[in-house]
């Protein structure tokens, strides 16, 4: 029986490093794996997907479109991937899904908030009943950090739903919500400026 | 050792199974891991491999054609932009007869387009893309496993005809990672050696000739122009015609499976036939690895016992073309446009045109609501 998995974020988030590390730990498992990377053209800020399918049998077709568990760290992806479970990080949810302050829990217990992807994977590996063996998952760690990340996997594989209520109900406002003013794009610069006279701002001197 | 293993790099790995020892490149979306691992590979290998990144694909092709002349089996990697840049010098290597391999990665063009986008819109371009008649060898795989042992059967093909061999493969096949076992995939290999001397090295009886003009290659006048001379063009146009297709005829490859006792049967190839794997019960499947020379009879043959044909690809009918020539019948298209390669285009294409549709599916009405722009503009 399949078991596919669907990641949206946006470049620079980890997705690819979570779909790795994944597929990597499913292969030495001895399953059969399919990794396939989905991403616009922007190097970072834009979207970025990934598609994980384990089976015993060999994967006929690697695009996930209908996915058992669905990923959101952010939400720029593919409107059109479905996910019977759907587990998010904070501010991203529709009713129904799970919602885990990811990048805030990694940036509490770890230091950082890049370790929430980790602390992701464990959620992914437990959501998948996938029984990981601690030797495999260190081989399939990036090299650095990896006691860090292992002990962030084994944090979100050990959460339990009583904890994730919790943790939902007393969540600071997310880092989504607070990022989406500071991070919006300048007007001097941003490609739409141009067009937007509404919005854009003087820019002499930077002709040419 | 079986392990996860991305489709760019299971080429990469075939060919230097191969015996490649050249790699020239410009990097170009999605096809730049296989420059990434050949300089990578070069550096850890440098007294079997070398590799050049060149200022754009028109010098990496004509570097390609200049390290394997001087005796070496080469090959680069590019997406169709680059493929476009690249066809002049392809045109040359099929006018000299110079052994080669040129992959394409295809991505959405035309132009820079969608360059992360899975696309096919390249199949023409291989067939015609250079001025002139030839007749190119080219193949495409629709895994990591297959990427590889198609790889190899490029390289032979290359050796075997003298000409330059297309790799055709698509943003998703390049990206996707299975679990593969490369080292088992590189055990027992047929490599066809090269047995063409090196352009330096004079060899009596074997006289090269490596002018882009045409030239005569044997008799009283060797070396000197032929260039009005239509027998010479005769001799040597179908000279390079009928050993391509001799040689194209060792590699009859396709696959024809799902339910082949079904009344309807698609035709797709590269990730659209994964993709489009959810349909296996209910219809046929015929999926061409070679590309080109067209599988016509393999297709007659197959499409014999369907009361349709409907052939789905990431363009514009370009292959559906072609199968229309060759079957002296119409065909139904689904063509899967703008990197949208999904089962639900897929069914809602087959469910339109079965039911005596148009290929065109429904376009949606331009857009009312302004998107979040990209945060660094666009890469």
């Amino acid at each position: 029986m399949a078991t596919s998995i669907a990641l949206d974020g946006v470049g620079g988030q980890g997705v690819r490093v979570i779909a790795g590390v994944l597929g990597n730990l499913l292969a030495r498992m001895g399953k059969q794996v399919t990794v396939l990377f989905d991403y616009d053209s922007s190097v970072r800020g834009s979207m970025s997907d990934a598609f994980v399918i384990f089976d015993d049998e060999p994967i006929a077709n690697p695009v996930v479109e209908d996915a058992d568990i669905l990923l959101k760290l952010a939400n720029r992806g593919h409107l059109r991937i479905q996910g019977r479970k759907v587990v998010t990080d904070l501010g991203l949810a529709s009713p129904g899904d799970e919602q885990i302050p990811f990048a805030a829990l990694g940036s509490q217990h770890f230091g950082k908030e890049l370790f929430g992807n980790m602390i992701a994977l464990g959620r992914l590996l437990r959501l998948a009943a996938v029984d990981y063996d601690e030797r495999s998952i260190r081989e399939s760690l990036p090299r650095r950090f990896v006691d860090e990340n292992l002990a962030a996997i084994r944090f979100g594989f050990d959460l339990t739903d009583e904890e994730i209520a919790h943790l939902a109900s007393e969540a600071p406002p997310s880092r989504f919500e607070m990022n989406a003013a500071a991070s919006a794009p300048a007007p001097v610069r941003g490609l739409d400026a141009a067009y937007d006279t509404a919005t854009a701002t003087p820019t002499g001197g930077e002709t040419g | 050792m079986r392990k996860l293993v991305q489709g760019n790099e299971a080429v990469f790995h075939a060919a230097v199974a191969s015996g490649a020892s050249y790699y020239a490149g410009y990097p170009i979306s999605p096809s730049t891991e296989i420059l990434n691992i050949a300089s990578a590979y070069a550096a850890a290998h440098h007294h079997t491999f070398r590799f050049l990144q060149a200022e754009d694909e028109i010098a990496s092709a004509n570097a390609v054609i200049g390290a394997s002349l001087a005796g070496a089996k080469a090959f680069t990697a590019t997406s169709g932009p680059g493929f476009s840049l690249m066809q002049e010098a392809i045109g040359y290597a099929q006018k000299v007869g110079v052994p080669s391999v040129f992959v394409d990665v295809q991505r959405v063009g035309p132009a820079t387009g969608m360059p992360t986008m899975p696309g096919q819109g390249d199949i023409m371009q291989v067939r015609f893309g250079s001025s002139g008649d030839y007749t190119p060898i080219a193949f495409y795989p629709n895994g990591v496993e297959e990427a590889f042992r198609v790889t190899v059967d490029a390289f032979n093909a290359a050796e075997e005809s003298r000409s330059p061999v297309v790799l055709l493969s698509d943003t998703f096949v390049a990206h996707l990672n299975e679990v593969v076992d490369l080292d088992e995939l590189a055990a027992d290999l047929r490599i066809v050696p090269r047995d063409m001397p090196p352009l330096a090295r004079h060899v009596a009886g074997f006289p090269r000739f490596f002018a882009g003009v045409l030239m005569y290659e044997s008799g009283p006048s060797a070396g000197e122009p032929a260039t009005a001379d239509a027998d010479e063009y005769l001799r040597q146009y179908y000279d390079a015609k009928h050993r391509h297709l001799e040689i194209a005829g060792r590699y009859p490859l396709f696959e024809h499976g799902w339910n082949r006792g079904a009344e309807v049967l698609v035709v797709c190839y590269g990730i659209v036939s994964r993709v489009a794997a959810p349909l296996a019960a209910d219809y046929a499947l015929f999926r061409p690895i070679r590309i080109h020379p067209v599988l016509d009879d393999e297709l007659r043959d197959v499409a014999a016992g369907y009361r349709e044909v409907v052939i789905i690809e990431a363009n514009d009918g370009q292959y559906a073309d072609m199968v229309e020539l060759a079957l002296r019948r119409e065909v139904k298209r689904v063509p899967l446009m703008g990197g949208r390669i999904s089962i639900e285009a897929i069914r809602e294409g087959l469910a339109r045109v079965l039911a005596g549709g148009p290929s065109e599916p429904p376009v949606p009405d331009a857009p009312t609501e302004r998107r979040a722009p990209s945060p660094l503009g666009i890469g």
